[in-house]
């Protein structure tokens, strides 16, 4: 058995050595198959998420948990995954495009003019700006609250409460507590922590891609507060533009005189697969299961989330582990870094 | 990798030089490592043979690897220099596998040309389906988008 850390983008050198047609994701925790993903077609064969999900919440009603138990796989955080992993259809996508691709303006003497793209929190939770980077030439400057910056390391220190959540109820059912006890410890960050780490490695694509401005407000509370950093902001920079999926924060921001971008939120759905989002779709599935096997036929391998000592920086950085039986998954991915780290080295 | 002693396996060099390394990938992981590879660079892209040299010995540890700068504009004479080292191989009893896919596409036709004159063993190129995975090393592409295609002789 060989176990080695990986990052999202090694995925499918395990997904390549093992799919002969189609592969499935599978939840070990609950014992579940959650899609089946036909690899030559390049789409979704079978969808047995919503099944889950039902048969899922059958528990949650015996054991009257709370719908605040985020531990517990549903369909909002489901739908959160697949936004993530831009598997789902955002409504008027094409108008938000042209949007945002309208506030790049090239900057001269003549035209002094810079329109700086400020993001709310949940564009960040949701990789909204590396969702739709290919569809966007040049991407205006971004400027990030400090009040985003303050809200998203804060929740990435929450751990998870087994004396809060009822997962280990729910996983006590499905008889696989030794599997549960792999991942989850008093040192694991909770759901909310999960979802942290996912925006915090948005923010540092975007920080190494892009120009990026912070301001250096701090202490903030709630979610005005970001509009309101931003407004006090325009005495400095004239153009600003407020995007975020958040109704409330977009009547603010129109409240205190920001033009702004809604994107709506889609609804839960059947996910758009393709070889474009499948690694990031079982990257951000394992953030909710925390461990999943991956397999066609009898050829499988297993990815976790958590690991004794995990570091922070491993979490930002979006690593996984990866078990499995197949030792040329392991070689392939030591030749394929070996090789990008000569190739980076030369550039 | 399997390591065979006999084979020489030919390719031009272009601007990406990834495009050798995942030839090469591609044709050893089905059939082992060939034990020389000769690459035909241009001026411009003569500064890719050390590159290349450290990468394809990731794989295959043991090559031996030769070149020889080629003008990428003279199609004819680019053929006969293919031509002859081909040949040359193909008189010291080497295996001759050669690989069309780098290069601008006067030196793919050249040096497809010279395979089939100087009766090379295996002519193949990798196809790559989408082009939004050039540049990338083939195991991180899914494998429905690439082939390796043969184009003449039995592998």
């Amino acid at each position: 058995m060989v176990r080695l850390k990986i990052n999202v983008n090694e995925i499918m050198i395990a997904l390549n050595n093992i799919t002969d047609d189609s592969f499935v994701i599978n939840t070990p925790l609950y014992r579940n198959d959650l899609y089946e993903i036909d690899f030559y077609r390049n789409r979704l064969k079978k969808d047995y998420m919503k099944d889950f999900l039902s048969y899922l919440s059958t528990f949650k009603g015996i054991y009257r948990i709370s719908a605040y138990d985020i531990e517990i796989p549903s369909k909002e955080n489901i739908r959160d995954s697949l936004l993530k992993a831009s598997a789902l259809k955002i409504p008027e996508y094409p108008e938000i495009i042209n949007m945002i691709k309208d506030l790049y303006v090239k900057s001269s003497f003549d035209n002094p003019t810079i329109n700086l793209l400020a993001i709310d929190t949940n564009i960040l939770y949701n990789r909204f700006l590396s969702n739709i980077e290919n569809n966007i030439p040049e991407m205006p400057p971004i400027l990030v609250s400090g009040c985003v910056v303050d809200e998203i390391t804060y929740a990435s220190s929450h751990k998870f409460d087994a004396k809060i959540s009822s997962l280990k109820k729910i996983v006590q059912t499905f008889n696989t507590l030794n599997l549960f006890k792999k991942v989850y410890s008093f040192n694991t960050p909770s759901m909310k922590a999960r979802r942290a780490f996912i925006a915090l490695r948005e923010l540092e694509h975007l920080k190494n891609t892009y120009r990026v401005s912070f301001t250096n407000s701090s202490n903030c509370k709630g979610d005005k507060s970001i509009v309101q950093d931003y407004a006090k902001q325009r005495n400095i920079f004239n153009n600003i533009v407020f995007l975020t999926f958040d109704s409330d924060s977009r009547l603010y921001a129109y409240k205190n005189g920001i033009k702004s971008i809604f994107i709506r939120t889609p609804n839960f759905d059947t996910p758009e697969i393709t070889y474009g989002n499948m690694e990031e779709l079982i990257y951000q599935l394992l953030q909710v299961f925390m461990i999943l096997k991956i397999y066609d036929g009898n050829r499988s391998f297993m990815l976790y989330a958590m690991w004794p000592g995990k570091k922070i920086d491993e979490w930002i950085a979006g690593k996984i582990l990866l078990e499995t039986e197949n030792e040329k998954i392991h070689k392939e991915i030591l030749v394929a870094r070996k090789i990008n780290s000569i190739i980076l080295d030369y550039q | 990798m399997k390591s065979s002693k006999d084979k020489i396996y030919f390719s031009n060099v272009g601007l990406q030089p990834i495009v050798i390394v995942n030839g090469l990938w591609a044709y050893s992981n089905s059939y082992g490592c060939p034990s020389h590879v000769y690459l035909f660079p241009t001026n411009h892209t003569y500064k890719y043979v050390k590159i290349l040299e450290n990468t394809l010995r990731v794989f295959c540890p043991d090559i031996v690897l030769e070149y020889n700068i080629v003008d990428e504009v003279d199609i004819l004479s680019m053929i006969a220099s293919f031509t002859s080292k081909i040949i040359e191989y193909k008189n010291r009893n080497f295996m001759t596998i050669v690989d069309i896919t780098a290069g601008r596409k006067t030196m793919s036709v050249a040096l497809y040309s010279a395979a089939l004159k100087a009766k090379s063993d295996i002519v193949m190129y990798l196809h790559l389906k989408d082009n939004s995975y050039m540049g990338i090393f083939y195991p991180m592409i899914p494998k429905p988008l690439i082939d390796l295609v043969i184009l003449y002789g039995k592998a």
